[in-house]
């Protein structure tokens, strides 16, 4: 099978897979899951650039701001639904895109990372700034919930069909996990099948040597701006969603830091550049910390009282940023290569 | 008819006159020496004509268009080819993923034709793939081999399989024996001669006069950044300046 | 008009007091730069270990705080030497993984805060407490400790890099390391101390910028964007490039948040501060973006060569 080939079976199953265990989830996980979904969307968009190109983003949240704020204020302010908020927030993120990407794409690697570290500190800047509109670092409350009453009465009405009996918030809640999971079945699909296209190749040889792709007779900058609104757009979309899902815009889902570079933590886990790596990175760093979490409610058997793991609580996202540093460290591939790896290899072995 | 003409070409980096008003051309079907010793600024020139550096004072002209201040993208696909002094590769790719690169057309929305034919051509007409394997056969070594794992003269076909590619009307041959053996360098030599053969405009620099003198049409020398001497390879090894400066007693 | 005047006096003698610890907070990150060719976006970071380790001893070991101070620069000293030595010497090949590796870093130090000491805003106390009246402007005295600590210290590394021994080592290996190992340069044990001392001044810059603002787990953020902004303006690794830079983002710096702030508001009265308190922070940023914009080649033009 082509690299393509196994890259489409691999997003496939992973997407059937979510789709097959979301309904079988206790409440609190199922909405845990939905955000896992959400943040390999993020993840993935931030491969298709930076895991592709080799131009790491540092301040990847900032087109998840742009997009979300521009959403979220157009349906609080001007009463726009969803159809008309979402895509221009996305065409928001892609204009940053473009505005940002011309002038930054001059400076080499390390110095093109550092700038993108600015943007979504001088974005929170400015939000606190605009407090009045924005709600600053409380966010705003009263954005137009993604599924309405008429969708989730319609998705009632089709399960009592198959005999299923929900409850109004189990519904609400199942329109919003398929949702974003929709969301990332089409973005994953979508960009593997970019990432192993020529523009594709195209990126990856970018990342390896510039100057040799320019001899081949290919406008870099162009495709470097190509990837850099690709990854905008999609970064932005799900950005844009998520103000409706959570039906405010709330300042740490939108400008955090951590969140930007926990997409770096996700490509790297899974495989820089893969795609794949970076849609089980996401699903692999939330689900992670949530795992974490729960057990930090657990006590060890050990002892007369047991052992409370509380402290664990805080330390979730910690452990991930230090797994970062141990795989930039000691195995810097990732997961999805070391598997292509071994399928490379048996199928040598085998034929 | 001419095929590359540059006039008056200069290039300075600090203090230093890498290029001083240099001209010459090139003719459709030759193949052009560019020599002179290290330092002569015989890669500095071949960086100006490809936009990788942009000149002082000069023009340059391909086929009576003005590429003085095109990006390189634009002067490859008008026509122009490189192959690196150094090779320029991707480490990580495969032989024949490298060459499919210059296979790739330099569009994003339009719906491209398969690069495989082109890429195959390329490696089969640089002989970079074995005979027993044909490219297309997935057992072919480019396909599982990397760059890094082929000998000086292997890396050498690379680049002129990345160079030819691209479709080019003129090749730019920077240092093509450097670091090849003497085996090599005949096999090599004869891969240039028989891109002439085809119709294969080429401008080769070297060093080494002696090594090239059969395979060149016609020789500019260049000293200093000035061009010394112009000629057949005949009339510039009886050239005086050209034996003082350069030759210094040893014959041709 | 005599408004005016005070609004102005109070201006340049703030900017003059800021900016003299703005090149401090700066001097540690160019000086990594200079030397080891690395970005350590730790180094706000290191600042904020300084800030809190100060802190801690004051309030929990219930030390005065010079000692206080003094732990603050060990402690920052060590960490300088075990970033080196634990992550940076093992990708500082790779200058994209080298930033990776500093900002997780960062961010693991800021987690480590959030866990030890939460997110609550915590004060140092001050080394000594009052104000004083310069002319017509009321400086806080601890300010003015901090403007006559930061010279103190930027002299003494003047004096250490041109004057002493290892100090110049140091300058040669900033300028050439293949000539300095050729000349029998430990460049190992130079970065070491290089880093070290960073981390020193690290220390010395988080203990009086935590005197300047309240300590919190984000409190790295803004000393990383000016030591930052500095070095894109300063020029790379030069001194006195970092001293005139320090000055003129403190100056604009100061500017914008102590001007008269302007309200502007739209008719459903929702209304935003132009210039003034809020406007913390927001001079490096826009020194930044506008070099990128006007001139992105001018953004480290020396340091691409």
């Amino acid at each position: 099978m082509s690299a393509r080939g196994v890259r489409f079976a691999l997003v496939g199953l992973t997407v059937v897979a979510l789709a097959a265990v979301g309904p079988l989830l206790p409440p609190k996980w199922m909405t845990t899951l939905m955000y896992a979904q959400l943040f390999a969307v993020y993840a993935m968009g931030w491969d298709i650039l930076s895991g592709m190109t080799g131009q790491i983003s540092f301040g990847h949240i900032f087109f998840v701001a742009v997009a979300g704020y521009t959403t979220g204020l157009l349906n609080l302010y001007l009463k726009w639904p969803i159809w008309a908020t979402v895509p221009t927030g996305v065409v928001m993120a892609v204009l940053a895109g473009l505005l940002f990407s011309v002038p930054a794409l001059r400076l080499r690697g390390p110095y093109f990372s550092l700038v993108t570290l600015i943007l979504p500190l001088a974005a929170a800047r400015f939000v606190i700034i605009l407090a009045d509109w924005t709600g600053g670092e409380l966010g705003k409350f009263g954005v137009t919930p993604l599924c309405d009453n008429s969708v989730v009465d319609a998705l009632g009405a089709l399960l009592a069909r198959f005999r299923i009996e929900e409850g109004a918030f189990r519904l609400y809640q199942y329109c919003n996990y398929y949702f974003f999971w929709a969301l990332l079945a089409c973005g994953g699909a979508g960009l593997v099948w970019l990432s192993t296209s020529r523009i594709g190749k195209i990126l990856e040889a970018i990342r390896e040597n510039e100057e040799a792709v320019e001899a081949a007779g290919i406008n870099v900058a162009k495709y470097k701006i190509f990837a850099f609104m690709i990854s905008a757009a999609v970064v932005g979309l799900g950005g844009a969603f998520s103000v409706h899902a959570n039906e405010a815009v709330f300042f740490n889902s939108l400008l955090s830091l951590t969140t930007s570079i926990e997409m770096i933590v996700a490509s790297v886990i899974g495989g820089m550049g893969t795609i794949v790596g970076a849609l089980w990175g996401g699903l692999l760093v939330r689900g992670g910390e949530s795992l974490i979490r729960e057990i930090a409610q657990w006590k060890l058997p050990i002892g007369a009282e047991g052992v409370a793991l509380s402290f664990l609580e805080r330390w979730a996202t910690l452990i991930f940023f230090a797994i970062l540093v141990v795989l930039l460290l000691f195995a810097r591939q990732g997961l999805v290569p070391l598997l292509l790896g071994w399928m490379k290899q048996l199928r040598i072995r085998g034929g | 008819m001419t095929l590359l003409r540059v006039e008056n070409l200069r290039k300075s980096f600090g203090g230093l006159m890498a290029v001083k008003d240099l001209s010459f051309h090139v003719e459709k079907g030759e193949i052009l020496g560019l020599i002179g010793p290290n330092g002569a600024g015989k890669s500095t020139v071949f960086n100006l004509i490809m936009g990788r550096l942009k000149p002082d004072r000069g023009r340059i002209f391909f086929k009576d268009h003005e590429i003085t201040h095109w990006p390189t993208y634009k002067i490859v696909d008008a026509g122009i080819a490189r192959v690196f002094q150094i090779a320029q590769y991707f480490p990580r790719k495969t032989v024949y993923e490298n060459v499919e690169i210059s296979a790739i057309p330099n569009e994003i929305f339009i719906r491209a034709p398969d690069p495989t034919l082109k890429t195959i051509q390329s490696c089969a007409r640089t002989g970079l793939c074995p005979a027993e394997h044909s490219p297309d056969d997935d057992r072919c070594l480019c396909r599982t081999e990397l760059p890094g794992m082929l000998p000086q003269g292997g890396l050498r076909r690379l680049e002129l399989a990345r160079a030819i590619g691209t479709d080019p009307e003129l090749l730019l041959l920077d240092e093509p024996f450097a670091g090849l053996s003497p085996s090599e360098v005949d096999e090599i030599s004869h891969l240039i001669e028989s891109l002439r053969d085809e119709g294969q405009t080429i401008v080769l620099v070297d060093h080494n006069m002696r090594g090239v003198m059969r395979l060149v049409d016609r020789i500019v020398v260049l000293c200093f950044g000035e061009k010394l001497a112009e000629g057949t390879p005949e009339e510039v090894a009886r050239n005086p300046q050209v034996q003082e400066a350069y030759l210094a007693g040893g014959g041709l | 008009m005599d408004q005016i005047l005070v609004i102005a006096e109070r201006i340049v003698i703030y900017s003059v007091l800021i900016s003299a610890l703005y090149a401090l907070v700066a001097l540690g990150f160019t000086m990594i730069f200079g030397v080891a060719r690395v970005l350590n976006l730790a180094h706000g970071a290191f600042l904020m270990v300084g800030a809190y380790t100060a802190w801690f001893a004051q309030q929990y070991l219930q030390w005065n705080l010079y000692s206080a101070f003094v732990l603050a620069v060990v402690v920052c000293t060590l960490l300088g030497v075990l970033l080196y030595h634990g992550l940076v010497r093992h990708v500082q090949r790779s200058p994209i993984a080298t930033l990776i590796a500093t900002l997780a870093c960062a961010l693991i130090i800021e987690e480590l805060i959030k866990i030890f000491f939460t997110t609550n805003t915590q004060l140092l106390a001050p080394l000594v407490s009052g104000s004083v009246e310069i002319h017509k402007t009321t400086v806080i005295t601890n300010r003015l400790i901090a403007f006559g600590a930061s010279w103190l210290a930027i002299l003494l590394f003047w004096v250490f890099v041109h004057r002493m021994r290892w100090g110049k080592v140091i300058l040669a290996t900033a300028q050439d390391h293949e000539g300095a190992a050729l000349v029998g340069i430990d460049v190992q044990r130079v970065y070491t101390l290089t880093w070290a001392i960073s981390g020193a001044l690290a220390g010395i810059a988080g203990f009086f910028f935590a005197s300047w603002v309240k300590l919190d787990p984000f409190m790295w953020r803004d000393p990383l964007i000016i030591s930052f902004a500095i070095v894109v303006v300063g020029g790379l690794g030069s001194l006195k490039g970092s001293i005139i830079a320090a000055y003129l983002i403190g100056f604009l710096e100061v500017l914008m948040t102590y001007s008269p702030s302007v309200r502007v508001c739209a008719e459903s009265f929702r209304c935003f501060e132009f210039l003034g308190s809020s406007w913390v922070g927001v001079s490096s940023l826009v020194v930044l973006l506008a070099i990128l914009f006007v001139k992105p080649e001018g953004l480290f033009g020396r340091a691409q060569q």
